[in-house]
C-alpha cells in the first residue's frame, strides 16, 4: 500500500525532551540510604567544617588526642515535627553554598584545590539526599567567616517549578572576619514524611541513631566534640587495647610507597570480650566506616597470606583498629555512600594483608586462652595456678587497662610464652556415673557435699591405700 | 517454688503472714479486678489463661474460681522428670496443661489465635529472653489478650573493687539487657529507688511499640493493632518487685475498651504513675478495729489508736482485698 504524503517538520520539532523529572531524581536519590545514614551525612558536613576550622594533624599522638575541637558542638532535635542539626563548626560560605553545596553531584569544575584537606564529604550529593529523604519543607542557614545566608524552600513548590536552583531568602558579606563562634550552620527540615515521623518517635529507633552517631564521631568527640541529641549528650569511650608486660598489641604505622600521601596506622590486641563488637574497625579520616567486623572483608577465613579460621566466639576478645588519612578523601578506599569499603581499590588489598598477618598471633594467643579456659583441674588450687595465660589476661585489664599506645611491638602481637612447667602436670578427664544412693552414702563417709568432691576423694583413697 | 522464699516464723503478734507474700495477693485480686471485665472483647470463660503457676498455683486456682476459665497453661522450666511430677501432681484443677519449657519456647508453641490473658510472673531480674517473649506475645496476640510482666526491681550492688575498675550499678544494669534498649537518658540515679522499675515499664513498653510497629506494616492502616498499658505495679513482699501490663485491641476497638470500664478500676494504671502496694504492719486486734470503720463516709472521724496514718492510709486503700488467715486447732 502506498504510504501517505510525507511532511518534513525535522527543523520546526524540539529536542526529545530528556530533562530529568525532579520527583523521579528525588526518589532515585532517597531510596538508596536508610535514614539513620542520611542524618549522618549532615553529621559529617559539620564534622568536615570543624576539621577545616581547626585543622587536622594525622601525626598526632592517638592515646593522647589533643582537645582541637573544643568548644565545637553538634546539637541534634529529633522530634515528630521538626529535624534540627545546628553546629558551630565554620558555617557555609556564600559562595560556596551559591556554586557548589546546594548543586547536585560535584561539578568537575571545582577542582582538588577547592577541597577541604581530610574531609569527609565527597561525592556532592549528602545534604540534598538528606534534606529530601526527611520532610517537605527545609531551611538551612549559615554563617561563615564572611557571609551569612538563608535558603528556606518548599519541596513541593520546588518540584512545581522548571528551574533547579534554590532562591536565597537573605544573602549577606561581612567586611570584617565573623568571630569563630558565631560561624555555624542551621539545617532544619519540617513536614516530616510520616515514616521520618514515626521513626523519629520510637524511643529505641532514637537509640540506635545515637549509637550510631556515637560510633562515626567516636574519633572527634575524643578531641573535644560536644554531640548532642535531644538534649541529651552523646559520650564515647576511646577504644583500648590491653597491654602489660607480657601482652603487648601489635602497631603499625606508615604510608604505602604506591601513595605516599595516605597514611595508614594498625592496631591490633584484645580487651575485654564481646560478642558483638569484637572484630575489627576501619576509620577513614576518622570516620568509622566498618565496626566490630567478624567477616572475610578484613581478613577472618582468610587463606592468604596466611591461614586466617573464620571468627567464632571464642575470638569475642580481638580487637583490631585500622586509620586511614589523606588529605585527599578521594585516595581513601571507601565507597560512595562511606558505609563500606571499596574492596576492589589496591591499597585496601595491600592493608587487608597486612590485617591478616597482624591478626594470627591473637588468634593463637586466644585459643590458647580458650583451652585454658576449658580445662578443668579437680583442686581449686590447681585452678588457679593452672591458668596463667588468663592470670595475664586479668593484669593487662587491670593494671595497664590503657590507650591505643604507641608501646606495642610493631613486628608483630606479644604474648605470654608460657613454659610447660608452669602450666603444671598434664592431667586427664575422669567421668562416670554411679546409683544415686551410693554417691549419697559416699558424701556422708567423706564429709563432702558434691559428687564432684567425692570423685576426688575416692581416687585419693585408692593413692593412698595404695602407695 | 525456689528457694527464694523462705516462710517466716511468724511473730503471733502480727495479723499479716508475711511469708504468704501478702502484697502479692492483693496485687492479684487487682488483676482479676480487670481481668472480669474483658467481657467487652470476648466471653471471659473462652479466654486461656498461661501464666507461671509453680507448685501452689495460687494465680490458676483463683483464674479458675473467679472467671470460670478452664483453659490453662502453666510453664515450667524444669527438665527433671522427677521433680516435673511434683508439678503435676499439685496442679489444682484438671484442665491445668503443664508446659516444661523456658518461657521462650513455650509461647512460641502456643496458638495465639485465642484470646489470652498472659502472666509471665518472672520473678527474676530482666534479662533478654523478657522482651523476645514480650515481643513473640505481640506481634501474634488478637485483640483482647492481655500480657503481664512481673520482675525483680531491685538494682544490682556494686563492689569498691568493681568501683575502682569504674563499673557502676548503671553499667551491671546495661548489661542485663540487649543491646540497644536503654534509653538514652537514664543514669545511675534513675535506678535508685523504685526508678529502676520504671525504666523496666518504659523499655517493655518502647518493646511493645517496636513490635506493633513491624506487625502494623501488613495492617490496614486506618484500623492498626495498638496497645495500652493498663498496670504498673510496685510491690515488695522481700525484694522490690514490678508488674507492667499491656492490653491488645485494634484501634476501632477503643469504645469497647471505654465500655468496660477498666480504667476506672483501682489496678489500672497506663503511665508512670504507679500502684504502690504496702502491707503494714498491724496487730490482730487493729485489723479488726479498723475494719469497722470501713469504708470511709466523708467527714468521719477515724480512730487509728497510735498507728501512723500513713499504715492507715496503706491498709485502707486496698483493705477489701487482704488475705484473710485462720488458725485452727489440730
Amino acid at each position: 500500500m502506498p504510504l501517505p504524503n510525507a511532511i518534513d517538520v525535522t527543523d520546526e520539532t524540539p529536542p526529545a525532551d530528556a530533562f530529568p523529572a525532579k520527583e523521579f531524581f528525588i526518589n532515585v536519590i532517597t531510596k538508596d540510604i536508610g535514614l539513620e545514614r542520611a542524618i549522618l551525612d549532615l553529621v559529617d558536613n559539620s564534622v568536615d567544617g570543624a576539621r577545616q576550622m581547626r585543622g587536622v594533624d594525622p601525626t598526632e599522638d592517638r592515646t593522647r588526642p589533643s582537645q582541637r575541637y573544643e568548644g565545637l558542638r553538634i546539637d541534634l532535635t529529633v522530634s515528630k515535627d521538626e529535624f534540627i542539626i545546628s553546629d558551630n563548626c565554620g558555617g557555609i560560605s556564600l559562595d560556596i553554598a551559591q556554586q557548589r553545596a546546594f548543586k547536585f553531584g560535584r561539578s568537575p569544575l571545582s577542582a582538588a584545590n577547592d577541597r577541604v584537606p581530610h574531609s569527609i564529604g565527597l561525592f556532592g550529593i549528602g545534604m540534598k539526599r538528606a534534606l529530601f529523604k526527611l520532610g517537605q519543607h527545609f531551611r538551612v542557614e549559615s554563617t561563615s567567616s564572611r557571609s551569612h545566608f538563608i535558603i528556606d524552600q518548599d519541596v513541593v513548590a520546588w518540584q512545581g517549578r522548571d528551574e533547579w536552583d534554590f532562591p536565597f531568602d537573605l544573602a549577606q558579606v561581612y567586611d570584617g572576619d565573623v568571630p569563630e563562634p558565631s560561624r555555624g550552620t542551621i539545617v532544619t527540615v519540617t513536614a516530616l514524611h510520616s515514616t521520618v515521623r514515626a521513626d523519629f518517635q520510637r524511643e529505641t529507633w532514637r537509640i540506635g541513631l545515637v549509637e550510631q552517631l556515637r560510633d562515626a564521631l567516636r574519633e572527634p568527640i575524643a578531641r573535644g566534640l560536644v554531640a548532642t541529641v535531644n538534649g541529651i549528650q552523646i559520650k564515647a569511650e576511646r577504644p583500648i587495647l590491653y597491654q602489660s608486660d607480657r601482652i603487648r598489641p601489635y602497631v603499625k604505622e606508615f604510608s604505602p610507597e604506591s601513595d605516599p600521601n595516605v597514611s595508614v596506622r594498625l592496631y591490633v590486641g584484645v580487651a575485654a570480650g564481646d560478642l558483638d563488637r569484637a572484630g575489627w574497625y576501619v576509620f577513614c579520616n576518622d570516620r568509622l566506616v566498618i565496626a566490630g567486623d567478624q567477616t572475610l572483608l578484613t581478613g577472618w577465613g582468610a587463606k592468604e597470606p596466611v591461614k586466617v579460621p573464620k571468627y567464632h566466639n571464642q575470638f569475642h576478645r580481638f580487637f583490631g583498629y585500622v586509620y586511614l588519612d589523606s588529605d585527599d578523601p578521594a585516595l581513601l578506599p571507601w565507597n560512595t555512600t562511606k558505609t563500606g569499603i571499596d574492596v576492589d581499590s589496591p591499597l585496601w588489598r595491600s592493608v587487608r594483608n597486612d590485617m591478616i598477618t597482624a591478626m594470627k598471633p591473637v588468634i593463637e594467643f586466644l585459643n590458647a586462652l580458650r583451652k585454658e579456659e576449658r580445662s578443668k583441674p579437680a583442686d581449686v588450687e590447681a585452678r588457679i595456678r593452672h591458668k596463667p595465660l588468663l592470670r595475664e589476661f586479668a593484669i593487662a585489664a587491670d593494671e595497664k587497662k590503657d590507650l591505643i599506645a604507641l608501646a606495642g611491638d610493631a613486628s608483630r602481637f606479644v604474648w605470654p610464652d608460657i613454659p610447660s612447667e608452669e602450666l603444671g602436670p598434664k592431667e586427664m578427664l575422669i567421668k562416670y556415673t554411679r546409683p544415686e544412693s551410693d554417691v549419697l552414702k559416699a558424701m556422708q563417709f567423706f564429709k563432702v557435699d558434691s559428687a564432684s568432691d567425692v570423685g576426688v576423694r575416692t581416687f585419693l583413697y585408692w593413692q593412698r591405700a595404695e602407695s | 517454688m525456689s528457694g527464694r522464699r523462705r516462710l517466716e516464723q511468724r511473730p503471733s503478734f502480727e495479723a499479716f503472714n508475711y511469708g504468704l507474700r501478702p502484697a502479692k495477693h492483693i496485687e492479684r485480686r487487682l488483676m482479676v479486678e480487670v481481668f472480669q471485665r474483658l467481657n467487652v472483647f470476648h466471653p471471659v470463660t473462652r479466654y486461656r489463661y498461661v501464666g507461671m503457676g509453680s507448685i501452689y498455683f495460687v494465680d490458676f486456682v483463683l483464674i479458675h474460681r473467679l472467671l470460670g476459665i478452664s483453659d490453662l497453661v502453666s510453664i515450667e522450666d524444669q527438665e527433671d522428670p522427677e521433680k516435673q511430677r511434683r508439678f503435676s501432681f499439685n496442679k489444682p484443677f484438671r484442665s491445668v496443661r503443664m508446659m516444661f519449657e523456658k518461657s521462650s519456647s513455650a509461647l512460641d508453641k502456643l496458638d495465639w489465635k485465642v484470646p489470652s490473658i498472659a502472666w509471665m510472673d518472672y520473678d527474676g531480674m530482666i534479662a533478654p529472653y523478657v522482651f523476645t517473649d514480650v515481643a513473640t506475645v505481640a506481634a501474634l496476640a488478637v485483640p483482647g489478650t492481655i500480657l503481664a510482666v512481673t520482675l525483680n526491681a531491685e538494682q544490682d550492688s556494686v563492689s569498691p573493687k568493681e568501683s575502682a575498675r569504674e563499673i557502676t550499678e548503671l553499667t551491671k544494669f546495661a548489661k542485663r539487657l540487649p543491646a540497644g534498649k536503654l534509653p538514652l537518658d537514664v543514669t545511675v540515679k534513675h535506678l535508685q529507688g523504685w526508678g529502676l522499675a520504671d525504666v523496666i515499664r518504659r523499655m517493655l513498653c518502647n518493646q511493645v511499640i517496636d513490635t506493633l510497629a513491624t506487625r502494623n506494616g501488613t495492617l490496614d492502616p486506618a484500623n492498626p493493632m495498638v496497645f495500652r498499658q493498663i498496670f504498673n505495679f510496685q510491690y515488695r513482699d522481700g525484694a522490690r518487685m514490678t508488674t507492667v501490663g499491656f492490653l491488645f485491641y485494634r484501634k476501632a476497638d477503643e469504645p469497647k475498651l471505654t465500655a468496660s470500664g477498666i480504667e476506672h478500676l483501682e489496678g489500672y494504671r497506663s503511665g508512670g504513675d504507679p500502684v504502690v502496694i504496702e502491707v503494714p504492719h498491724l496487730t490482730h486486734k487493729e485489723l479488726r478495729y479498723f475494719e469497722r470503720q470501713l469504708p470511709i463516709v466523708s467527714g468521719q472521724h477515724l480512730r487509728r489508736v497510735g498507728v501512723s496514718e500513713r499504715d492507715f492510709e496503706a491498709y485502707r486503700k486496698f483493705y477489701r482485698h487482704y488475705p484473710t488467715y485462720a488458725e485452727t486447732w489440730v
